[in-house]
C-alpha cells in the first residue's frame, strides 16, 4: 500500500512555489515547506538585492545574536531546490499574475513598506521623523542612505509608541559609542552618532504601563545603560501601576517587578549624580496632538503638545482603551521619532484589508487557488522573529497540505518561463559576492559586516 | 564577584556570533571562553551515557543517550528532532523552549534574568519550562524526560473564519 502511493507521488509534476519578499516570513515558510514537500522548488523574489529583510534592516546591530536567523536562512538559500532573485520587484518589473499563471503557489512575505500615521497638523515637519525610516538608515538601508537625522543639533528627543523599536531608537541614541563601534551600524550612521547632542530621550505612549508594547529584555537593556539614568515617575502613577500588578501572569508582573525596582533607585539617586547622566523617561497616557515648528532651524521641531488619557474598557472585549480627558500638556523637544508601526501595501488582483493593513488569510490561505500569506503582511506589525516564523511554520503546513491533498496539482515551469523579467535580478551567488565584499570592508574596520547601503553600489559589486 | 564575572564572560560568549569572526582584542580575550559548537554534539563514553526521553508534541518517547556537557537544543538537532534554535543557541529567542519533567526541574541551575526574559515570549510557558540551549547535561539529570511542545502559537478562533 505504502508502495503504491510513493509510487503515485512520483508522477506528480514537482510543485513549483514562488515566494515574494525574502525576509523571515519568506525564508522561514520556505525552510519548513522543503522539510514538509522535499519534492518541492522554490524561487524567492525580493525587490532589493540583498536578502534577509528586517533580519538585516531592523534588527538592532548591538543585537547581534537575534541575527543568527541568517544561519537558516542561508541554509535555504545555499538549498539546490531553492534559487534567489534580488533586485526583482513584484508588482512593478514582475507583475503577480505572472507568478499566478507560472507557480502552484505563491506566498507573499514582503512585509510592511509604509508607516501608520498620527493624522495631526505639523506630522509632516522635517523634524518628525518615522521610526522605519530612522531604524532602516542606521542599519544601511538602501531608500534611507541620505537620512542624515540632525543629531548635533538635538538635545530632547521624543519618541512616539513604546514597543521595541522605540526602545531600540531609544538605546541606540543614549548608548555609549563604544557599545556601537565592533557591531554592523553603518561607518555613516556611527559617525552621525559620534556629533549627537541627545541628552534625554522621552518615550510617550497613549495607554498606560501595564498595556506597554515593550517586551522585557529591551526594558532591562535601557536600564543598565552606562551613564543614563531612567527619571522616577511621580508618585501618584506608580501607586496606580502598584495597586493592580500582582494579580497579572508572568511576563507583565516581571516586567512591573523590574520598573518598580529601578524606579526606586532612580528615587533614590543623587540630585548632583542624575545631572551628570542622560536621561529617558516613559511617559504614559499621552496622545500626541499637534507639533509647532521650531521657527528658528526648520531641520527641529519646538514643541510637542499632547492630550492626556484615560484608561476605558468601554467595548467589552477586555482591550483596554483611552479616552482624553481634555486636558493638555506642551513638551519642549527637538526632533519627534514617531513608531506607531508600520503598514503594508496591497498588490494588485491580490486582496487587501485597508483598515487592518493585512492580506487577509485563514491560516495563510489567501485564496482557495494557491495564494498564501505569512509574516507581518500577513498578521500586522506585531512580534518578535519567534512569533514569525511559527507563522511562517503555519503557512508552510496550509500549503503542505494543499500539495498532498492535491489542490495545487498542475504542471508548471516556474522561473523558467519568465527570463524576459529577470534579466536584471541577482542570484544567490552575486549576493554571496556582496556579503563577501560587506565582510572584508567589515574586518577592516574591526566590525562583523560593513553594509553597503546604496542600490547601484550592491549591483555593481554583486556583477563583478 | 567570581559569579558576576562569570556572568559576564557567559554574555560575552553568547554574543559572539556562530560564525565567529574575531575583531577587536577586547573580543578575542573572550573567544577561549566555551564557544558554541551548535549542533554539534559529543559521543558518551561507554559506561558515561546520560539518558534523556525526549516526549514529542505527537507524545512518542525517545530515549537518546548524551554526554555530559552538551545542551539540549544541540542534542535535539543532532537527533533530527523538531526543536528551532533560531538565535543560534545563543539565549536571544525561545524557539527552544522545552518542558521539564518536574522531578528533574529542581536539579537544574535556575534560570538566569536573560533566559528568563526569553522564557517571557514562549508559546504555552508553563511552571517547569526552560529553553533547550541553556540546558546542559550532567550526571544527576540522568533519565530526564523533556517535553517537545507545538512550536507554533494556539490556534485562535479568528483562524478559522
Amino acid at each position: 500500500m505504502i508502495r503504491s502511493v510513493r509510487h503515485l507521488s512520483t508522477l506528480r509534476s514537482t510543485p513549483r512555489v514562488a515566494v515574494v519578499g525574502a525576509g523571515p516570513a519568506g525564508f522561514y515558510t520556505a525552510h519548513r515547506l522543503l522539510k514538509l514537500q522535499p519534492d518541492t522548488k522554490i524561487d524567492l523574489f525580493e525587490s532589493l538585492p540583498v536578502p534577509y529583510g528586517l533580519a538585516r534592516h531592523g534588527v538592532a546591530p548591538d543585537h547581534p545574536e537575534v541575527k543568527n536567523c541568517q544561519d537558516t536562512f542561508d541554509e535555504v538559500g545555499n538549498d539546490p531546490r531553492v534559487q534567489f532573485f534580488g533586485n526583482v520587484t513584484v508588482g512593478d518589473t514582475l507583475p503577480v499574475s505572472k507568478l499566478r499563471d507560472n507557480y502552484n503557489a505563491v506566498v507573499l512575505s514582503y512585509g510592511t513598506h509604509t508607516d501608520r500615521k498620527l493624522g495631526i497638523p505639523g506630522e509632516d515637519l522635517p523634524g518628525v521623523i518615522s521610526a522605519r525610516t530612522f531604524v532602516n538608515w542606521y542599519n544601511g538601508h538602501p531608500e534611507h542612505e541620505s537620512l542624515n537625522p540632525p543629531l548635533h543639533k538635538a538635545e530632547t528627543v521624543t519618541i512616539v509608541g513604546n514597543g521595541n523599536v522605540a526602545l531600540d531608537i531609544a538605546r541606540i541614541l543614549l548608548s555609549p559609542l563604544d557599545h556601537l563601534k565592533s557591531t554592523d551600524i553603518t561607518q555613516q550612521a556611527y559617525e552621525t552618532l559620534k556629533t549627537s547632542k541627545v541628552k534625554r530621550v522621552r518615550i510617550m505612549a497613549r495607554r498606560g504601563l501595564l498595556e506597554s508594547a515593550f517586551t522585557i529584555k529591551e526594558i532591562r537593556e535601557l536600564f543598565k545603560l552606562p551613564d543614563t539614568g531612567f527619571v522616577a515617575f511621580p508618585h501618584t502613577k506608580w501607586d496606580d501601576v502598584l495597586a493592580a500588578h500582582k494579580s497579572y501572569k508572568r511576563p507583565l508582573s516581571r516586567i512591573v517587578k523590574l520598573i518598580e525596582e529601578y524606579n526606586l533607585k532612580a528615587k533614590q539617586r543623587d540630585p548632583a549624580h542624575a545631572s551628570t547622566l542622560k536621561q529617558w523617561s516613559l511617559d504614559y497616557l499621552l496622545s500626541p496632538k499637534e507639533v509647532i515648528a521650531n521657527p528658528d532651524d526648520p531641520e527641529l521641531v519646538k514643541t510637542l503638545i499632547a492630550t492626556e488619557n484615560k484608561l476605558v474598557s468601554a467595548d467589552g472585549s477586555g482591550r483596554i482603551g483611552v479616552e482624553p480627558t481634555g486636558v493638555t500638556e506642551s513638551f519642549d523637544t527637538d526632533l519627534i521619532f514617531t513608531s506607531i508601526g508600520y503598514a503594508s501595501t496591497p498588490l494588485e488582483g491580490i486582496p487587501f484589508d485597508d483598515r487592518k493593513s493585512v492580506i487577509p488569510s485563514s491560516r495563510g490561505r489567501v485564496t482557495d487557488n494557491g495564494v498564501y500569506a505569512a509574516g507581518w503582511v500577513k498578521n500586522g506589525p506585531t512580534g518578535v522573529i519567534a512569533t514569525t516564523m511559527a507563522d511562517s511554520f503555519d503557512t508552510a503546513q496550509a500549503i503542505s497540505d494543499d500539495i498532498t491533498a492535491g489542490k495545487l496539482d498542475g504542471a508548471k515551469s516556474g522561473s523558467d518561463n519568465l527570463t524576459q523579467y529577470l534579466e536584471d535580478a541577482i542570484s544567490w551567488d552575486q549576493w554571496k559576492k556582496l556579503e563577501a565584499h560587506e565582510h572584508s570592508q567589515g574586518d577592516a574596520a574591526g566590525k562583523p559586516r560593513e553594509k553597503v547601503n546604496n542600490v547601484a553600489k550592491m549591483l555593481e559589486i554583486a556583477r563583478q | 564577584m567570581l559569579r558576576t564575572f562569570s556572568r559576564q564572560v557567559l554574555q560575552v560568549s553568547r554574543a559572539v556570533p556562530r560564525t565567529f569572526r574575531p575583531v577587536a582584542p577586547a573580543t578575542r580575550l573572550f573567544q577561549t571562553s566555551a564557544p558554541v559548537f551548535h549542533g554539534h554534539v559529543h559521543k558518551p563514553k561507554p559506561g558515561e551515557e546520560i539518558k534523556v526521553t525526549f516526549i514529542t508534541k505527537d507524545g512518542e518517547q525517545i530515549e537518546v543517550d548524551t554526554c555530559e556537557g552538551d545542551n539540549l537544543l544541540d542534542i535535539a538537532q543532532a537527533n533530527n528532532l523538531d526543536m528551532e534554535g533560531a538565535c543560534g543557541g545563543s539565549c536571544a529567542c525561545s524557539t527552544c523552549h522545552v518542558i521539564v519533567d518536574p522531578e528533574y526541574y529542581d536539579k537544574l541551575e535556575e534560570p538566569d534574568d536573560d533566559e528568563n526574559d526569553m522564557l517571557d515570549l514562549a508559546f504555552g510557558l508553563t511552571e517547569t519550562s526552560r529553553l533547550g540551549c541553556q540546558v546542559c547535561m550532567s550526571k544527576d539529570l540522568d533519565g530526564i524526560r523533556i517535553a517537545l511542545p507545538a512550536m507554533t502559537r494556539n490556534l485562535q478562533a479568528s483562524d478559522f473564519n
